[in-house]
């Protein structure tokens, strides 16, 4: 493989290129691809990099999202680095398969960009498709932009395939406002990201043929139930793992630290904002016009939703009156969005509850401005107790 | 079903009543491969596949078809039978086999016989 970078780069990338860019200096086994907006160019860039010999990697076209799950599925029990891209109703097509990769604990990278599902048909985004796979067993680290996009994947690999962890990890990203906005993105040494990647360890391959396993087996209910247990061990040992990584990224690299939260402006804050992904940008800008304002206001950005890092959101929730957390989903039925419901019941056996509201948001990528988030936090007290949808039209 | 007792037993199974704590750390796999080895598939089928020794000719083409490894050959490499107890009478040695293409049926090698339960 040649070289492309031989020192630290500072390049104009969509979350996408990033992505592509990552891959590319991981140079993965197998690629599984099959396209589908938002993340189509991830899967062109990245052929192009197979065509140009820039990569040692088998990039299987294949007829659909379940297949390309499918052949991750068989390439990482073949004991190789397996990886795709995706989202929305790809995510759903794959949704019967990637079950079956956190249950046989492959390694698996999956790349997803966050967009709503139909009908009715949209290819804007919001975090339904991610949040209906929440429970799949995956790790979930969600960028806010292209910079964390790359940073991130060249974790993801490292977190997967750690012998405590092994578990698939999907890495999303907002549709459109992350993987097709450019920024200014810091692209390390091929030779340094190899290194900090490492080699792959191969645990129990199907091709070896001297230490044969059997992957994929049938259980009766009388161990069902233990493997389920058994299997929740590695994304439990991920949170600790993650934190671990990221802070040999950020020695490495010379950026980024370890916290699975980002905060913002938290220090002597009474309102903190909790948000994923790439509204963190917008929110940025609604804290520092708030507290030109003198409203002292703070965001927390989970970086992980699964593992969810429940003690470090308890900790850092509990200094607060008031959080307002934003849900870019549709609660469909539940009381409120996910995000919500499941910081909510962080506070049940708190005696000190911090006040709670909801919001629900750019749904289909409805817009919503800097000034919109200022005008519920201003008038927080006044919101009611289900979720409260911004710039929804009203009768 | 078979005169014989169904029995399902096989060495490599995780033993019953096993705590979640100490199965496979890596993920659900079976480790020094699980097979069906003495799993008894050939009680299910509804034919006998036969083989007549004087008219096999040795060839071993029989072999590489046969997708369950029921060809038996002896020390000498004669083919020697057919395990009947992991056969599913899929039919593929009988196509393959050249004896078979003799136009006199009673020059044929393998062959199925109907009524497989009582001759069993």
């Amino acid at each position: 493989m040649k070289q492309k970078f031989t020192k630290q780069t500072e390049l104009v990338l969509d979350g996408n290129h990033s992505a592509a860019e990552a891959l590319r200096q991981i140079n993965p086994d197998v690629f599984g691809f099959y396209p589908i907006t938002p993340t189509s160019y991830i899967g062109e860039k990245f052929s192009h990099f197979v065509a140009d010999g820039e990569v040692d990697t088998e990039y299987v076209c294949v007829e659909s999202e379940h297949a390309a799950m499918s052949v991750c599925i068989g390439a990482a029990a073949a004991g190789s680095r397996a990886c795709t891209a995706t989202a929305s109703q790809g995510l759903l097509l794959m949704n019967e398969v990637i079950w079956n990769a956190s249950g046989m604990r492959l390694p698996i990278v999956l790349i997803n960009g966050n967009r709503s599902l139909g009908a009715p048909l949209s290819i804007h985004c919001d975090h339904n498709d991610i949040m209906s796979v929440r429970d799949a067993g995956w790790i979930q680290l969600f960028a806010e932009n292209a910079q964390e996009m790359y940073d991130f994947l060249l974790c993801a690999y490292r977190i997967a395939e750690d012998k405590k962890v092994r578990t698939p990890i999907m890495v999303c990203m907002d549709c459109f406002q992350t993987t097709h906005t450019k920024i200014n993105v810091l692209i390390e040494s091929d030779k340094a990201v190899q290194k900090f990647v490492g080699e792959h360890l191969v645990l129990n391959s199907l091709l070896d043929i001297e230490n044969p396993v059997s992957y994929g087996t049938f259980d009766k209910p009388n161990f069902y139930m233990e493997h389920r247990r058994a299997q929740l061990e590695g994304i439990k040992n991920a949170e600790e793992k993650t934190k671990e990584i990221f802070d040999d990224f950020a020695k490495t690299f010379k950026r980024g630290n370890s916290n699975l939260l980002d905060e913002y402006q938290t220090k002597d804050a009474d309102i903190a904002i909790v948000v994923l992904a790439s509204t963190a940008g917008t929110i940025r800008r609604t804290i520092n016009l708030l507290r030109s304002q003198g409203l002292k206001v703070g965001m927390i950005r989970p970086k992980v939703f699964r593992p969810f890092p429940a003690n470090d959101l308890l900790t850092s929730l509990k200094q607060f009156k008031r959080v307002l957390i934003l849900d870019r989903m549709s609660p469909a039925g539940a009381t409120h969005g996910t995000l919500c419901s499941e910081i909510s019941a962080l506070f049940y056996e708190e005696k000190i509850c911090p006040q709670i509201k909801n919001v629900i948001y750019g749904l289909g990528s409805r817009e919503t401005t800097f000034e919109d988030f200022a005008e519920i936090v201003r008038d927080f007290d006044n919101l009611p107790q289900e979720p409260k949808w911004i710039n929804l039209r009203e009768d | 079903m078979s005169k014989k007792k169904f029995k399902v037993i096989c060495s490599n199974l995780t033993p019953e009543g096993t705590s979640w704590q100490s199965l496979e750390k890596e993920g659900h796999v079976v480790k020094n491969a699980g097979n069906s080895e003495l799993y008894e598939t050939g009680n299910w089928v509804p034919k006998k596949l036969v083989f007549v020794k004087e008219n096999c000719i040795n060839c071993g083409l029989c072999w590489p078809v046969c997708p369950d490894s029921c060809i038996l050959f002896d020390k000498n490499g004669n083919m020697d039978g057919i395990d009947l107890m992991h056969c599913k009478d899929c039919g593929f040695c009988i196509e393959a086999c050249p004896a078979n293409k003799n136009p006199d049926p009673k020059k044929h090698a393998l062959f199925f016989v109907e009524d497989y339960q009582d001759d069993f």
